[in-house]
């Protein structure tokens, strides 16, 4: 058999079997050996390194932004093709560029949905490796994120911003920040928000990383005192940011959801090939074990659900344009099931699982590092709505329950 | 009305227009009814049976030379949903679906067209035994026997938990034969001397059981259908894809009465589907119904399509079977005390999921079937213990 040459740029209309080959062999090509260890004593400069290098291989394959708009330099690929080629990404293990997820999800999404001509253009920046983070939740904001107060008083051409911002995701690697301000302190809590386009090297603003329970840095504090931003920053119309951010939130809810669920599958395959090199002694594995089978199997129909209800979600996608509020089964679904199987794993492995790799940066939710996996999950839990929030969106806004007095 | 003849396999609408068809018919014929007596089964829905012969759901799975519509699960599916959710007694499951393709994979072309075109049109009625008295359906749990004699087959024992069995035109008795591994199938019709059937009253009273004893049945040698390890799973793999279908009907309604229940019904001066107590138990209910539906479809159509179905059958087995007990339970929760009365319907669409959970293979069964398919490269090929 001939070694199968890879092509340089993927297209779509392409014979899914020959699609499919076709990217095994660019995979086996690109797919840089040994990141794993590499990335886990990685300072946060090579960190990005890595990260913008991995887009730069995709973009030129035709791979980066398959979900985008053929017109704003996506790939214009069919739903079954995206769904190929996730799957694919995830068998070869190639590492996705991670920081530049929340720009090529929420960012794109919230530009391509409200942004100016003069703001889409940083859609190509995105394209080139521009990251960005997310200004939303503050100290006092988490679940009720409409209460925030960071405050953006017009002065002329520029909005003058004060306030605190927590959980932005990377922020010390971003160059922007989508920020969600106050602009009308007398209106309704949600009818007083604005979205903004916040350079983050301007004067004013100040990071501070968080170390997380899993011992390493991903969030960062964001203090901003007497940041000018200026009024073409802003996105969409003054006092319109809520209805925006809730277009921002739902894309979070849906984009990744095709290779979550592909991550899930495997980890569960990983799982199982773990078990049986796992003894129990006399010459039985975990394998055997009847309460593991069954919680295994368990959880494995609940892969298979999540994949069932995220094609279905996506179809949904591609002819509305619209996510709609059953973006929530997703997120819940994928989150509770990831800290499920995640425990599961843990237990089976037992002490081995317990020992600290020490790994400063991974790539995906399932490292196989399962205690720090499991720990990592609470972040799918809590972040992005927290599921309790999802349960009340599913309750009033799918089956119409009342709400609760305000 | 949408008929049978008209439904071309994957087309989307059309599955759309018959299921809504289907839930008009029911929504007629068999509604779910207020008090019932409480000692005896509930008795055939007889309206909803001629309906459903006339619109071609009972031929479903016969082929078009029998009389029948050729179609697939897939509509299988949809039928035995909207009777779930209508608590219909209609002998679907036990004729249409099991005997239906008991008779199609195990029969040769003699049985099939002295019995397809009557199960087809609804004039005759067929039932299966494929339980002994343990329930179960592995073969050594068995009680049947049958042995050759003077060019005749000769069955004796007892078959246990044989749905419609009392009044079907024909029952399929599994039977095991001394000295040989594993069970055929026999046909034994209405009338057949030796046979007696006795009630056995079920929790669910839309699911009509007796207990059949088989005492020096004589049959021709003809009347065995040969089973081998391949026919036993596509029986099985039917049988747990048409029950999870009837769960998630069962589980749609519930949950459609529980939220509606939530909306009128007042406490602290507030509808308590305002509580987050309520409304995140109803959202959790909500998913179950939503997945355990898909992972139905999926299922039915894998099994249509023949490509990887042994492993959607059973993940739909597993996961509908516990998605509905769990939210048919939930429902009862959601009402209260009103809910636990005899003349609510929810204590029957919980007993009619807890049913379809464990007739002929439970969820536990289905998740060992996957489990081995992960864990072992193999699970057994079927959920009935062959």
């Amino acid at each position: 058999m001939t070694e199968p040459s890879a092509p340089t740029r993927f297209a779509p209309a392409t014979d899914p079997d020959r699609l499919r080959y076709d990217l095994r062999a660019w995979l086996a090509a690109n797919t840089p050996a040994d990141w794993h260890e590499e990335l886990r004593t990685a300072t946060k400069e090579r960190f990005r390194a890595f990260n913008i290098d991995q887009a730069r291989k995709l973009r030129a394959a035709g791979l980066l932004a398959t979900h985008w708009p053929a017109e704003h330099g996506g790939g214009g690929f069919s739903f079954r093709e995206q769904l190929l080629i996730q799957e694919e990404l995830v068998r070869a293990d190639f590492p996705q560029p991670r920081l530049l997820e929340i720009s090529l999800a929420h960012i794109a999404a919230t530009l391509i949905a409200h942004g100016t001509e003069e703001q889409r253009a940083h859609l190509a920046a995105i394209l080139d490796g521009e990251i960005w983070c997310q200004g939303f939740s503050e100290p006092d904001a988490g679940s009720d994120l409409a209460s925030l107060r960071t405050r953006a008083e017009r002065r002329g051409d520029v909005y003058l911003v004060n306030g605190q911002k927590v959980w932005s995701s990377y922020a010390d690697q971003a160059s922007w920040c989508l920020l969600l301000a106050r602009t009308d302190p007398a209106a309704p809590k949600h009818r007083g928000l604005s979205l903004f386009m916040l350079e983050l090297d301007s004067p004013g603003v100040e990071l501070r990383p968080i170390r997380q329970a899993t011992g390493t840095e991903e969030f960062c504090e964001l203090f901003l005192t007497g940041v000018e931003i200026p009024v073409a920053h802003r996105l969409g119309e003054e006092n319109t940011g809520w209805r925006m951010a809730q277009t921002t939130l739902a894309a979070e809810r849906v984009f990744n959801t095709l290779e979550l669920q592909a991550r899930l599958a495997v980890a569960a395959e990983e799982i199982a090939a773990q078990a049986r090199a796992t003894p129990l002694g006399g010459g039985r594995t975990a394998a055997d074990d009847t309460s593991f089978r069954q919680d295994l199997a368990a959880r494995v129909a609940e892969i298979e659900v999540l994949g069932l209800l995220g094609q279905h979600l996506a179809r949904g996608v591609e002819r509305t344009g619209e996510v709609g509020v059953e973006g929530s089964l997703v997120k819940l679904l994928y989150s509770e099931t990831l800290q499920k199987l995640t425990g599961l794993a843990l237990r089976m492995r037992g002490m081995p699982a317990l020992v600290d790799q020490r790994r400063e940066f991974a790539t995906s939710w399932t490292s196989g590092h399962w205690m720090i996996d499991h720990l990592k999950s609470w972040n799918w839990t809590i972040a992005a709505g927290s599921n309790e929030i999802q349960r009340t969106l599913i309750g009033e806004r799918v089956l119409g329950l009342p709400r609760e007095p305000q | 009305m949408t008929t049978l003849t008209q439904i071309e396999p994957a087309q989307d609408d059309i599955r759309e227009e018959f299921r809504a068809s289907v839930r008009g018919v029911l929504r007629d014929t068999a509604p779910v009814h207020g008090p019932r007596a409480v000692w005896s089964a509930e008795s055939v829905d007889a309206d909803a049976f001629r309906q459903a012969a006339d619109l071609g759901w009972l031929g479903l799975l016969v082929t078009e030379r029998w009389g029948g519509a050729g179609a697939g699960m897939q509509e299988v599916v949809v039928v035995a949903e909207e009777l779930g959710a209508h608590l219909a007694v209609v002998p679907f499951l036990s004729s249409a679906v099991l005997t239906c393709t008991a008779l199609a994979i195990g029969g040769d072309a003699a049985m099939g067209a002295r019995w397809l075109p009557g199960l087809a049109s609804g004039q005759l009625r067929g039932a299966v035994a494929l339980t002994g008295p343990a329930g179960r359906t592995d073969p050594e749990l068995l009680d049947v026997r049958a042995r050759e004699e003077g060019g005749q087959t000769v069955l004796d024992g007892k078959a246990g938990f044989v749905l419609d069995g009392a009044d079907a035109d024909l029952v399929l008795v599994a039977a095991r034969r001394t000295g040989r591994p594993g069970a055929d199938l026999y046909a034994v019709p209405r009338g057949t001397p030796g046979v007696e059937a006795a009630p056995q009253l079920c929790v669910d009273r839309t699911r009509r059981l007796c207990t059949l004893v088989l005492n020096d049945v004589r049959l021709d040698a003809s009347a065995r259908l040969p089973y081998t390890s391949e026919a036993w799973p596509v029986l099985a793999d039917r049988a747990a894809v048409a029950l999870a279908a009837d769960a998630v009907g069962a589980a749609r309604r519930a949950l459609d009465m529980a939220v509606e229940y939530a909306k009128q019904r007042e406490q602290f001066g507030r509808p308590i589907g305002s509580f987050q107590a309520i409304k995140h138990k109803l959202a959790d209910m909500y998913l179950l119904v939503r997945g355990a539906s898909l992972a139905v479809e999926a299922a039915a159509a894998a099994l249509d399509e023949g490509r990887g179905a042994r492993r959607l059958v059973s993940l739909a087995g597993a996961y509908a079977g516990d998605a509905a007990a769990k939210v048919t339970g939930d429902a009862i929760q959601v009402h209260g005390g009103i809910g636990y009365t005899w003349e609510h319907d929810c204590h029957r669409l919980f007993k009619r999921a807890t049913f379809d959970e464990v007739y002929l293979g439970d969820p536990s069964a289905h998740r060992e079937r996957v489990a081995g398919l992960l864990l072992d490269g193999q699970g057994p090929s079927t959920v009935f213990h062959q």
